[in-house]
């Protein structure tokens, strides 16, 4: 679909086209980031080894910043996907809506933030001749905290998720336009991404959370995609909304 | 003018009074954030960390106030972002929204990393723990901050190209606005969107495509710029696309 007729769709936001262009910027969201994570992250970065993660970086220096470049796409789409999500369930509480867009907003600014430092270690892994007064092992281990860095910064955004997933998880269950399950399962991803209050919890608890997450998150992406919303009653509860403002 | 006599102005006077306002806080925001850069980049010698250090100690206040109008740019900038929010609504809710999102989350990246600027003050001052490093270490982690300083600019650009794509598009399709206009930002924001990727992915290419940048980017933000203060909106034209937008959504 060319951007043209991409915005030409949001403009006229049929609430249905709205729900499917929102469904398929949450769907990019969720593939960049895995394949940013997974296939570059997760293989490149080799945990409390920095001399491995330096050498790995090195050898594989355009996957690393290709996997920089996804990790921006990734949050571009969901800041787009932040916005959508505000105007299709404005209907069911437009405060609760507008609160939540601005948690998902603020955990996007921090997360593309702490990105920056996941770039660092080209900087410091250059090998440019000023950097001769540190050793090589002290670089490897700047660029491994620059890593580590950037992932707390992630791990403080996925708090604001959390509470993102709970306050949209709840205007899903009040909408009378999507199926409440959908509301529930965001609900249980969203308390799983609270553990990172405590991040040691969150680390540990990774593995489930990340499939309660990518569960709460694949059904409403599936559904957004698939059915979109229920155009009529979208409509209902939002000209009753508009009434008793 | 008094704040509160403004303040009252705005909340509810015509959207070519809206528009004006824009305009000029966009003007502060172009020439502040030119200055800024401007008074950066000669103090900044490209992988030399001590040349670096000495020009920055040497002309630590004149690198201060590039610091505050970097800061103000971004202020300034909210306002932009919220009046031509409001100011887009009647052609699309949903994009104009988009737009001040990229807008709004651009100065909140773009702020947060001007912290390393200060960072590069901290580690050339003489503080008693830098005792811990020797002088051309410190001289290479401020550096180091400088770099950390270029990148983060560079993602928050690349977030401000996208919300001027948008704000493009828009202009594209409203009544009220010149198209023309609209063409132009769209694409000064895609050369930003363009050259902040190509630094990213191919550095040296990004590179010696940054001189092209600056002249579309600033055509496209300084015609819009110089039209939102001089002309303002089509005041007719833009009641009627505003409510034209009410009766399709209800």
């Amino acid at each position: 679909m060319s951007t043209a007729v991409m915005m030409g769709r949001i403009a006229e936001a049929s609430p249905r086209s709205l729900a499917r262009i929102t469904g398929v910027f949450y769907l990019l969201t969720i593939v960049t980031g895995i394949f940013a994570q997974g296939f570059v992250s997760g293989r490149l970065v080799v945990d409390g080894d920095a001399a491995a993660t330096g050498t790995n970086i090195l050898a594989h220096r355009d996957l690393f910043q290709l996997g920089f470049a996804v990790y921006l796409i990734e949050m571009a789409c969901q800041v787009a996907m932040t916005a959508l999500f505000y105007d299709l369930l404005k209907p069911a509480g437009r405060k609760v809506s507008l609160l939540a867009a601005f948690l998902g907003l603020t955990g996007c600014a921090i997360k593309t933030f702490s990105r920056v430092f996941f770039y660092a270690p080209l900087f410091v892994l250059g090998g440019s001749h000023y950097l001769s007064v540190f050793s090589a092992e002290q670089l490897q281990a700047l660029a491994l905290l620059f890593l580590k860095v950037n992932d707390q910064g992630a791990a403080i955004a996925l708090v604001f998720f959390g509470f993102y997933a709970l306050l949209t998880g709840y205007l899903v269950i009040r909408s009378t336009f999507l199926p409440r399950i959908l509301g529930v399962l965001g609900i249980l991803g969203g308390v799983g991404w609270l553990s990172f209050l405590y991040p040691p919890l969150g680390y540990r608890l990774f593995p489930i959370i990340a499939a309660l997450g990518l569960l709460g998150s694949g059904a409403k992406i599936l559904w957004l995609l698939v059915f979109g919303v229920n155009e009529q009653r979208w409509k209902e509860q939002a000209s009753a909304a508009r009434a008793s403002i | 003018m008094s704040g509160a006599e403004m303040n009252e102005r705005i909340t509810e006077t015509s959207p070519r009074f809206k528009a004006r306002i824009a305009g000029g806080l966009w003007l502060i925001v172009i020439v502040s954030g030119m200055s800024a850069f401007l008074i950066r980049s000669p103090l900044i010698v490209r992988g030399d960390a001590a040349a670096t250090a000495t020009n920055i100690l040497a002309s630590e206040s004149l690198f201060r106030f590039g610091f505050a109008a970097d800061l103000m740019a971004g202020v300034f900038y909210l306002g932009v972002t919220v009046l031509l929010y409001r100011l887009l609504k009647p052609v699309s809710g949903s994009v104009s929204l988009l737009a001040a999102f990229f807008g709004l989350a651009g100065v909140a990246i773009g702020s947060a990393i001007s912290l390393t600027n200060l960072a590069t003050l901290v580690l050339l001052g003489d503080g008693q723990y830098s005792s811990a490093f020797t002088t051309s270490q410190l001289q290479t982690m401020a550096l180091m901050s400088l770099k950390l300083y270029v990148q983060g600019f560079n993602i928050s650009m690349a977030f401000f190209g996208f919300q001027c794509f948008l704000i493009g598009c828009l202009i594209v399709r409203s009544t009220f606005l010149p198209r023309i206009l609209g063409v132009l930002l769209a694409i000064g924001g895609s050369s930003y969107v363009i050259s902040s990727f190509a630094t990213f992915l191919a550095p040296a290419f990004g590179a010696r495509l940054a001189p092209f940048i600056v002249p579309a980017a600033l055509l496209g933000e300084g015609s819009l710029t110089l039209w939102l203060l001089i002309k303002g909106v089509n005041v007719q034209r833009w009641k009627e696309q505003a409510s034209a937008a009410r009766e399709r959504r209800s």
